[in-house]
């Protein structure tokens, strides 16, 4: 057993994508982070996601960071000094009804005034777009310039990133308790010892609520496994990320295989299981079959589940809570946590550092669920396809 | 104590994964770069992520992990086995009414 150091500027629990971004972040700007996993990197959400990078289809509050993320994404490869298999994919949004499709052409105008070029398509362009895509599609919300990475090199990239400024990092080591005095954060005590600090950033995802209690803080998140099928390659008859709410989500990768994902959200299963789930399997496969009926064939080598740490509303939770000072949440991504990646770590920097954030963060305030004022997200758990 | 298969190895092109065509530099680049388990190798080079996943080069890449490590070939960590055990087409998957009609 290494014991722990003794005292470090900011203690980072979870080293998941928002874990990394932030000690990179920190370790840049030249503040001292620790990073503390009870596993090791990407274990999670941050290892098991399909990759994509999507700016189409998010909540207003949200837009305004995906967009700046985006610019963080288009130099990263050359700010972190390696491949991270970024590409140009796009992705579809899929419209299953007319209703659907008004809904996207909403966003359409909303979204051009924050400069994201994305387009309506009837069921004749999605054709042209991807032809291997059935007719049970009546069209969909198109942006050509939404990107993929390899979820593995980035978490990488971030944790050689924060080792060259001198960001150190725990791994197999579990947080047991927080020491608060006079509504500070004091130290961390782990189960290799006690780490002496006055900030600590909770980015423990599904788990971050446990971190919370150790605060008295709750955090209300809600874990659902999310569940990926993994096919034998095929030559490529799907260029774009294929997104049906509720329904599944699919892409194939340069190399041809195909992740087919099953969007496991509250009103589903939750939990925290990693075991693959024969039903959903069943479930995700009928249906992907009817959109792409040219996969039917294709041989699965492997699944695999990991867990989205679903808020109430589908948003994140992010900045300093009132009831203790130095503890800064960064939780409840929702699925949506990978591709803000980024900015996520560049904000949690600036509160560090300058206890304010360059972006509008207001919306995603913890205590939005108290005022009662958030309304409950509408999840698409769980639908099935009926009708073409 | 090197046995005839590292002699056999010798050759850094040799291609370790065939499913992914990984070659044994890119593997020993992965191990020297901090990948101290197959799941890690496996995760950065690509090596046991193709069609037969990782049943051929698995050992291999653990044993390799062992000799440039130090570590004992036991406490080498194998890579997560997961379901399904051997290839199966996504059609059998599909959802029957009662009549065994496939439903999609």
């Amino acid at each position: 057993m290494t014991m722990a150091p003794l005292q470090a500027d900011v203690v980072i629990i979870g080293a998941g994508s928002t874990g990394l971004s932030a000690a990179y972040e920190l370790a840049k700007a030249g503040v001292d982070p620790l990073v503390i996993d009870r596993r090791s990197l990407a274990m999670e959400a941050a290892g098991r996601n399909p990759g994509g990078i999507r700016q189409i289809g998010r909540d207003i509050d949200e837009v305004p960071l995906i967009v700046a993320a985006m610019r963080r994404w288009h130099g990263l490869e050359e700010e972190l000094g390696c491949d991270l298999e970024i590409t140009e994919d796009g992705y579809l949004w899929a419209a299953l009804s007319q209703q659907d499709l008004e809904t996207q052409r909403g966003l359409v105008e909303r979204d051009a005034a924050f400069g994201i070029r994305e387009y309506v398509l009837d069921r004749d362009q999605v054709r042209e777009l991807a032809p291997a895509i059935s007719n049970f599609v009546h069209g969909g919300l198109y942006s050509p310039t939404d990107l993929l990475a390899n979820p593995f090199l980035v978490a990488k990239g971030y944790y050689e990133g924060a080792r060259r400024y001198g960001g150190r990092f725990l791994f197999e080591t579990e947080v047991v308790g927080l020491r608060i005095e006079e509504r500070r954060i004091q130290s961390v005590i782990t189960d290799r010892g006690e780490i002496a600090t006055h900030t600590v950033i909770n980015a423990a995802g599904p788990w971050s609520d446990r971190i919370g209690r150790m605060a008295g803080i709750e955090i209300p998140i809600t874990p659902c496994p999310n569940q990926f099928i993994l096919t034998e390659p095929m030559p490529p008859i799907l260029p774009p990320f294929l997104l049906i709410s509720g329904i599944a989500v699919c892409r194939q990768s340069a190399r041809g295989h195909v992740y087919i994902g099953n969007t496991n959200a509250p009103g589903g299963i939750t939990g925290y299981s990693k075991a693959t789930n024969y039903g959903e399997m069943v479930r995700t496969t009928t249906n992907i079959l009817k959109i792409v009926p040219a996969f039917r064939s294709l041989n699965i080598i492997r699944t695999w589940v990991g867990t989205i740490d679903f808020s109430p509303d589908d948003n994140f939770l992010f900045g300093p809570v009132e009831a203790v000072e130095g503890f800064i949440l960064a939780s409840g991504f929702s699925g949506h946590g990978f591709a803000l990646t980024p900015i996520i770590g560049q904000l949690l920097c600036e509160v560090v550092t300058a206890g304010q954030t360059s972006l509008p963060v207001h919306a995603f305030r913890l205590d939005r669920f108290r005022s009662g004022a958030v309304e409950k997200a509408a999840h698409f758990a769980h639908q099935h396809l009926d009708a073409a | 104590m090197e046995d005839d298969r590292s002699k056999l190895m010798g050759d850094e092109e040799l291609i370790i994964c065939r499913c992914e065509e990984i070659t044994k530099q890119e593997i020993l680049a992965a191990i020297a770069g901090g990948c101290d388990s197959v799941t890690w190798v496996k995760r950065m080079t690509r090596a046991g992520m193709g069609l037969c996943q990782g049943r051929t080069c698995g050992p291999q890449v653990a044993r390799m992990i062992a000799q440039e490590t130090g570590q004992g070939l036991g406490q080498v960590l194998p890579d997560t086995q997961r379901p399904p055990l051997r290839p199966i087409p996504l059609e059998i998957l599909v959802e029957q009414d009662d009549h065994g009609t496939p439903t999609g």
